[in-house]
């Protein structure tokens, strides 16, 4: 279930931001408390704890008192912004630059872009 | 209730043979603690110590504050389980139920009559009579129904095959969430528990190597590979664990943290950025002098 | 919740509960035994004398062995389970108190039995020696002696087997040496005992009372280094 890239709590993060993405989980829903994520996942639950806490920290999620944390309602807009920034940071720019290493001009990458884009329209 | 433990400047030595060297720590309560370590790193002392099966030749050790050995108001709360759990031999697995459950303040026999179906162990045979592993499963059994505020699990392991092992991971994590309690995992199969642990604490020669949060320790392991020169450049001046060479490519793995910018350079020199095991954290940090620069 | 270790009497109860059929099995068999050889022989008309006097060394030698048993083997488990050695200690001293009087109960039972049955064939219990259970005043004595005998017996067992765990092989060699030596004496005192003197009145003879007063002082210190070497025992590791 967990891979060794990196910490088990941001894979968590991801985890539940990638479910907020496909709507999996609506907004203002419910997710499972710390304890349910350690049990479900086998991990410790301050592991889990810690995952959480990224995401409340980050607006993703938000805690009641008493009741337990729920999705922000703009979650799912919030999850989409980063992911559109995060993808040119690290998408985009080490593309650019392993293209730089290996000798392609850009302007192959772009005509190769604009191609693809084409085929897919 | 949960009961934290702490040693000050604690030494044990047997005779001549020094096993704890002026250990120092504090364990919170309420959590799960990796004890990692070498064979005769002296986990097996430390935790007879916590236990009050000894008692320290210098320093002191504490359980919920107070001193363990020969205090009835704590040792009843220690509940330091090794192999088949310190039993009779000559009893049958039932009879050692009964047993633990009259020594036991917080026994919980429907759990146990649980485990003990979980890990088909049979009720009517004598300890002396049952497989390594099944002793292992009845040390399990004894650990986690005693529900002592501190348990320790002293390599547990041994003899049990991976389903029973698991088993046993499923078992304390359910109990945990449930009834949360200080436990102390001292085991190799780092691993297989490394997801389970909140911190660890590892001992080489009787002394201390590194006490914190577990996945602080596995962050500060990484293993850089790529080009040679440009590995061997980005590591310079780094604590270097390890190295790997294949033809060109080789992959250093350095104990120390990288920041975001750090990061990004790395991957700007094509270099790629890995995990390192705790396993091999662990048996990098025990047993050799921790080198500097270049260990080629 | 504060909890509570164990106490001395749940430890004693299991402690005794664990050694019982060692014990008394075997003075089961021995009573058992006697029956069958000794009213056998009766039957068969042969002359017999005390058979009972016989069946010592075996209570002798059983509570020895479980002392040692109860030294290395359950106290440590006791101990790993919560109890505090002081309380181990309690509860042992408690099992050897109990141990000990049953069986020279049983043992002076015994004479007293046999006393009865050769009444009845009219043979004598005792041709050679002292009757041991002549009066009352004598059956008294022989209880005395066989529970110091008994007591001195247990102690050496837990005193040998503390010895063992706790100094290692030399050391404890050298205590089990020096355990002989209140054992011989206790054997000393009773057989001078029982063959110099005649019948009554055996408590009018300084010896014994001094000799009992010898060995109660040779159980306490014996005991009193039991229970100073369980409270600082180590359990071994594994």
């Amino acid at each position: 279930m967990f891979d060794d890239r990196s910490p088990i709590y941001r894979q968590i993060a991801e985890h539940i931001k990638a479910e907020i993405l496909s709507g999996e989980l609506a907004e203002d829903s419910q997710v499972m408390s710390t304890n349910q994520y350690a049990a479900a996942y086998r991990i410790n639950p301050a592991t889990a704890a810690k995952g959480l806490r990224q995401l409340i920290d980050d607006g993703i999620l938000y805690k009641r008192r008493g009741i337990g944390m729920f999705v922000s309602p703009d979650a799912h807009d919030k999850l989409r912004t980063a992911s559109r920034d995060r993808f040119f940071d690290d998408v985009v720019d080490p593309m650019v630059e392993q293209a730089l290493t290996i000798g392609i001009p850009l302007d192959d990458v772009v005509e190769h872009i604009q191609r693809k884009d084409g085929k897919s329209t | 209730m949960t009961l934290g433990v702490s040693a000050a400047n604690v030494t044990l030595d047997y005779g001549d043979t020094r096993a704890v060297d002026d250990l120092s720590f504090t364990l919170d309560g309420g959590k799960i603690h990796g004890l990692l370590g070498r064979n005769g790193s002296g986990k097996t002392s430390l935790v007879s110590l916590i236990a009050a099966f000894r008692r320290p030749t210098s320093g002191t050790i504490t359980v919920g504050g107070r001193q363990p050995f020969e205090n009835a108001e704590v040792t009843p709360d220690i509940c330091l389980i090794r192999e088949a759990g310190d039993v009779f031999e000559s009893d049958t697995v039932k009879r050692v139920l009964k047993f633990a459950a009259t020594f036991r303040p917080r026994w919980d026999a429907r759990l146990a009559e649980r485990l003990v179906e979980r890990f088909e162990l049979p009720e009517r045979k004598r300890v002396t009579s049952l497989s390594r592993g099944m002793r292992s499963a009845l040390g399990v059994v004894l650990g986690l129904a005693a529900r002592a505020p501190v348990t320790i699990f002293d390599e547990v392991h041994l003899g049990m095959d991976a389903p029973s092992r698991y088993a046993f991971y499923e078992e304390l994590l359910d109990d945990y969430l449930a009834h949360p309690r200080t436990v102390i995992l001292s085991t190799h199969l780092i691993e297989e528990v490394s997801s389970l642990l909140e911190e660890v604490l590892i001992i080489d020669k009787g002394r201390l190597v590194t006490h914190g949060p577990a996945d602080e320790l596995k962050e500060r392991g990484v293993a850089v590979t790529g080009r040679t020169a440009d590995v061997e450049a980005f590591t310079r001046g780094m604590e270097i664990l390890n190295t790997q060479r294949l033809g060109g490519t080789t992959r250093i793995t350095v104990f120390g943290s990288m920041d975001d910018g750090r990061r990004r350079k790395a991957a700007e020199a094509g270099l790629e950025l890995g995990p390192v095991p705790l396993q091999d954290l662990v048996v990098h940090l025990t047993g050799r002098e921790r080198s500097g620069d270049d260990d080629a | 919740m504060t909890t509570h270790s164990p106490s001395a009497t749940t430890t004693f109860v299991d402690m005794f509960r664990r050694y019982r059929w060692g014990v008394y099995g075997a003075w089961g068999a021995m009573i058992v035994l006697l029956v069958i050889i000794e009213g056998g022989a009766i039957l068969l008309e042969w002359e017999t004398s005390s058979l009972w006097q016989g069946f010592r060394w075996t209570p002798q030698i059983v509570l020895l062995v479980c002392g040692v048993m109860v030294a290395t083997i359950s106290t440590p488990i006791y101990i790993a389970h919560g109890v505090t050695r002081r309380t181990a200690a309690i509860a042992t001293a408690l099992y050897t108190a109990v141990t000990v009087t049953l069986s020279a109960l049983i043992m002076v039972a015994g004479f007293v039995a046999e006393r009865g049955l050769f009444n009845v064939v009219g043979l004598s219990q005792f041709p050679d020696g002292v009757d041991l259970v002549a009066s009352p005043t004598a059956i008294g004595a022989t209880f005395v002696e066989f529970a110091l005998l008994f007591l001195l017996y247990t102690l050496a067992g837990v005193t040998i087997g503390i010895g063992y765990y706790r100094l290692g092989a030399l050391w404890g060699t050298v205590l089990m040496v020096l355990t002989s030596v209140p054992l011989v004496a206790a054997e000393a005192w009773q057989w001078r005992m029982s063959l110099v003197s005649d019948a009554l009145p055996v408590l009018a003879d300084d010896v014994w009372a001094t000799g009992a007063l010898i060995l109660v002082v040779l159980s306490t210190v014996m005991g009193a280094l039991c229970i100073a070497m369980v409270r600082t025992v180590e359990i071994h590791n594994k």
